[in-house]
């Protein structure tokens, strides 16, 4: 997403936050299997923090000079 | 003036905010309905408080804490600029090189305290049965003993040696967050100060370990104990985080990892150590307190709890911890030898390697001291391998040592003679952890003088050798003055001797099945405990010279030349002791910290420009 | 504690005088994310100990009010990063309406845990009346302590962010220089991934 405003980048990553935090919901409550559900929970919280730390606490800027 | 002004602005807002928060917290218990007044409650709360009250009147407020209100600070340089003499010990200063003194001389007192409830505690058991103090009150002093000498092994090389030489090693003029680091040394006077007064709050009961449930049931001076431990291990983890950002950002230009003194590599990795485990000790004693204080029920097995995480949690910290204390010690070790054996240090490489080796290895063994404690029987072989696995690293370590000692010149000063016992404690130490990581054997030695023998080997004889190696070793930078070498010889054969007589007796009456922590055992025993009595006596009596000599040539020993050891690296390029900014010109590194005697190889450090009066860099003759 | 640590180094501007202002930042910067480590590992060890004493088993919460004060946090995150990005394109009036809305919405997600305490249907003593079983007390101990400790966290949080509102209405920070409120807010993100974990661990995990 290198070609979007700043703003735009981050709403859409908080979008896809909350679609994801809906569905990990949706899949809990509906999955009967313990196992697949403790899976499919790590994963997603895991892609979830993924999202927090790289656009919105930009991790990489710890490596990478910033902009200005 | 400046002193009294710190300590007693420090001591009055403190007890001030103590009561507050005793207050508060009556508040707040009687708007929900409970009683005012808890003794374990209201007093974790108080302290809380007062630690925070205590520090912004230490000085944290004037040149910190008013800036997160957008105020303007008092630069926190002024002091360590001012012309202070002794009082800038006792102030809140952020130049590191005051810091690693206050950490040093604080830990030395913290050291001759614990060491004299050794005493105590062999007196007692000199002889079989009740002698001269109670139970209650050997556990209160074996509690003690432990957990200070635990701090002291954290904490002293870290935080006095370290702090002292690592910005210099690295050609920095101060750490990363030098007012963090004051930080970090002004948490320690509280925590020493419940400590001590622990025993007048009703004593202990649990020895360091502080195991549940016990601990939990215990109706002594436990929670006092814990929010001083908590709060030392906050401290553990500030400085750690400190060292890890310095030795990242702040070498000088040209000091490559690859070129990293040997002692800074061992900092470095110790520093993640503590700042990646520490807090299993802090997470382990905060569900102590929680269930003491807020009814919580993680270690009540009739409340669905389980005593075993505790040790899960508590060892996660501990072991890891045994590495925060020798590490250091090796890296003394490794730095001494290096320099006078006078030839190139034999396999750095492979020495870093092992430091990142065991730092790597040391997350995943904590369970060999559970194995008697009710893991399941198929945890017992990974975790016999992994710390048999940890073998591997510290051999590399000794086959640096010994592969330097192999034809160097040595130069047999006191700081090498304690580099060179370092090894050998080690090795006797190492030997018998194997007894210890090996299941079948563990499980009769567990909980016997084995173990505190076995301890005492690789900690006081790895790390505190360690630690009056790098004190003799860098004495004269500190003081300024150099000490005296006849005494200082004469206090390590002393303490050398005094050691192995009372360690290594000690294992004798441990296979016999003696246990450890308790104040009495069969009269069959009597000869071996007299002898490790009496031995002991003799360890203790050693410091008397070492103190002696510490301050007698702090006070009125000649002056020291910049450089008297000859060595390369950077902290000898300066005066002694350094000025306020380390190095009046900035450093630059062109050589290896341990090339002596190799033809054509550049001097470790040259200055640009060259400073006028300082001492030649390289420094690569020697005597 | 963490208000000192995290706040505090994250103005750190003194000492080794001849850094570049560049330098310093990105040393902060590494610093903050060294201590969200090691914050981590205290959380970690807590998410841990969960499942080493109940396993999977979980006693009965109120979902909607656990997906309800998620989404409050996760938006509470979206404000604060609309306040940052503002800063740094010099939108300061934007970056101060952006971080009342954090503090809001800090608030709420405080008070809603305060509120499920206040209903939940487990304790921490055994009692015959309510028919507790002991893995309903140690739900209360495991599920008391990582709320709580999570929103000790939010608390600090929104006392930093509190302090970083005053500041910025008073004149202080620019587009150039806003490490003050960059560190906080990445404190508060903190909180927020904290809480990606503990969500699903105190409320999902058994379906």
């Amino acid at each position: 997403m290198p070609t979007m405003g700043a703003f735009q980048k981050g709403y859409l990553v908080a979008v896809i936050l909350a679609i994801m935090t809906i569905l990990e919901y949706l899949f809990a409550v509906g999955v009967s299997s313990t196992e697949v559900r403790f899976a499919g929970l790590a994963i997603t919280a895991l892609a979830k923090v993924y999202f927090i730390a790289y656009y919105f606490m930009h991790i990489y800027r710890c490596w990478r000079e910033e902009a200005h | 003036m400046y002193a009294a002004t710190t300590i007693g602005g420090g001591l009055g807002t403190g007890l001030l905010s103590f009561y507050l928060g005793i207050g508060v917290a009556a508040l707040l218990r009687t708007m929900f309905g409970y009683d005012a007044w808890d003794r374990d409650f209201n007093a974790t709360i108080g302290y809380i408080f007062g630690l925070v009250g205590w520090l912004m009147g230490v000085g944290m407020w004037g040149t910190w804490g008013r800036e997160w209100f957008g105020l303007k600070i008092k630069d926190p340089h002024a002091n360590s600029r001012k012309e202070l003499g002794w009082q800038r010990y006792f102030m809140f200063n952020v130049d590191h090189k005051v810091i690693g003194i206050q950490y040093l001389a604080t830990f030395l007192v913290v050291f001759m305290t614990a060491g004299l409830m050794a005493m105590i505690i062999r007196l007692e058991l000199m002889g079989s049965g009740q002698d001269f103090i109670s139970n209650k009150t050997y556990n209160t002093v074996l509690g003690m003993h432990g957990i200070m000498m635990v701090a002291v092994a954290v904490a002293a090389v870290v935080g006095g040696l370290g702090n002292y030489a690592v910005p210099l090693m690295i050609g920095a003029d101060d750490m990363a967050f030098p007012r963090m680091n004051a930080l970090s040394y002004w948490l320690v006077p509280p925590v020493a100060v419940t400590l001590l007064l622990s025993p007048f709050l009703g004593g202990l009961e649990t020895g360091w370990t502080a195991y549940p449930p016990l601990s939990v049931l215990t109706d002594s001076a436990q929670t006092f104990w814990n929010v001083a431990i908590i709060t030392f291990g906050l401290s553990s983890i500030l400085g750690g985080l400190n060292f890890v950002v310095t030795v990242m950002f702040m070498r000088a230009p040209g000091m490559t990892w690859g070129r990293l003194p040997m002692f800074v590599w061992s900092m470095f990795v110790t520093a993640w150590l503590a700042l990646l485990y520490t807090q299993g000790f802090a997470v382990a004693l905060i569900m102590v307190t929680l269930d003491r204080i807020a009814g919580m029920g993680f270690f009540d097995a009739e409340r669905g709890g389980d005593p075993l995480l505790y040790q899960h949690v508590f060892w996660f910290y501990s072991h890891p911890a045994v590495y925060i204390m020798i590490l250091p010690g090796f890296g003394i070790a490794l730095e001494v030898i290096g320099h006078f054996s006078r030839k190139p240090l034999f396999a750095y490489r492979y020495a870093v390697g092992a430091f990142l080796g065991i730092l790597g290895l040391s997350g995943v063994v904590w369970a060999h001291h559970m194995f008697t404690a009710g893991i399941p029987n198929y945890l017992h072989g990974p975790f016999l391998v992994a710390t048999e696995l940890i073998s591997i690293p510290t051999g590399l370590i000794f086959l640096s040592a010994l592969g330097t000692i192999w034809m160097g010149k040595l130069w047999l000063r006191t700081p090498m003679l304690f580099a060179l016992a370092v090894i050998f404690n080690f090795a006797c130490g190492g030997v018998t952890g194997i007894f210890l990581a090996d299941v079948p054997t563990d499980i009769h030695l567990q909980d016997t003088y084995f173990v505190v023998a076995h301890f005492h080997y690789t900690i006081v004889g790895g790390e505190i050798f360690g630690l009056f190696a790098g004190i003799y070793y860098w004495f004269p930078k500190m003081t300024g003055k150099m000490y005296n070498e006849k005494l200082a010889k004469l206090h390590f054969w002393w303490m050398f001797i005094g050691f192995n007589l009372t360690f290594f007796i000690m294992h004798w009456p441990g296979i016999e099945g003696m246990n450890r922590r308790i104040a009495d055992y069969p009269e069959s025993l009597q000869t071996a405990n007299l002898i490790v009595s009496l031995s002991a006596f003799l360890l203790g009596s050693s410091f008397i010279v070492f103190i002696y000599n510490f301050i007698n040539s702090w006070v009125r020993g000649p002056a020291a030349e910049a450089n008297p050891w000859g060595a390369r690296t950077l902290e000898w390029q300066t005066s002694s002791p350094p000025p306020v900014e380390n190095f009046l010109t900035p450093p630059v590194i062109a050589g290896h910290p341990y090339d002596y005697g190799v033809p054509g190889a550049a001097p470790h450090v040259t200055f640009f420009p060259p400073a006028v009066g300082s001492p030649a860099g390289g420094g690569g003759g020697g005597q | 504690m963490a208000v000192i640590a995290a706040h505090g180094h994250g103005v750190e501007s003194h000492g080794a005088s001849h850094m570049s202002p560049e330098k310093r930042l990105r040393v902060n910067r590494v610093g903050l994310w060294l201590f969200f480590f090691s914050e981590s590992i205290i959380f970690g060890l807590l998410f841990t100990s969960r499942f080493f004493l109940l396993g999977t088993h979980q006693e009965h919460v109120d979902q909607f009010l656990g997906l309800v004060i998620t989404i409050v946090l996760l938006a509470s995150s979206v404000t604060a990063y609309t306040a940052e990005t503002a800063m740094e394109k010099g939108n300061r009036k934007l970056a101060q309406w952006a971080l009342l809305g954090t503090i809001l919405l800090g608030v709420v997600f405080a008070v809603g845990v305060g509120f499920e305490w206040s209903v939940a249907e487990f304790g921490l003593k055994l009692s015959e009346e309510h028919h507790q079983e002991p893995q309903n007390v140690v739900f209360g101990t495991v599920f008391f302590t990582m709320t709580g400790l999570h929103a000790a966290h939010v608390v600090s949080g929104v006392g930093m962010l509190v302090l970083a509102f005053i500041m910025l209405s008073r004149g202080h920070f620019s587009k150039e220089s806003h490490w003050g409120i960059s560190s906080t807010i990445m404190y508060w993100h903190f909180v927020d991934v904290v809480w990606v974990f503990y969500y699903p661990a105190l409320y999902l995990v058994a379906g």
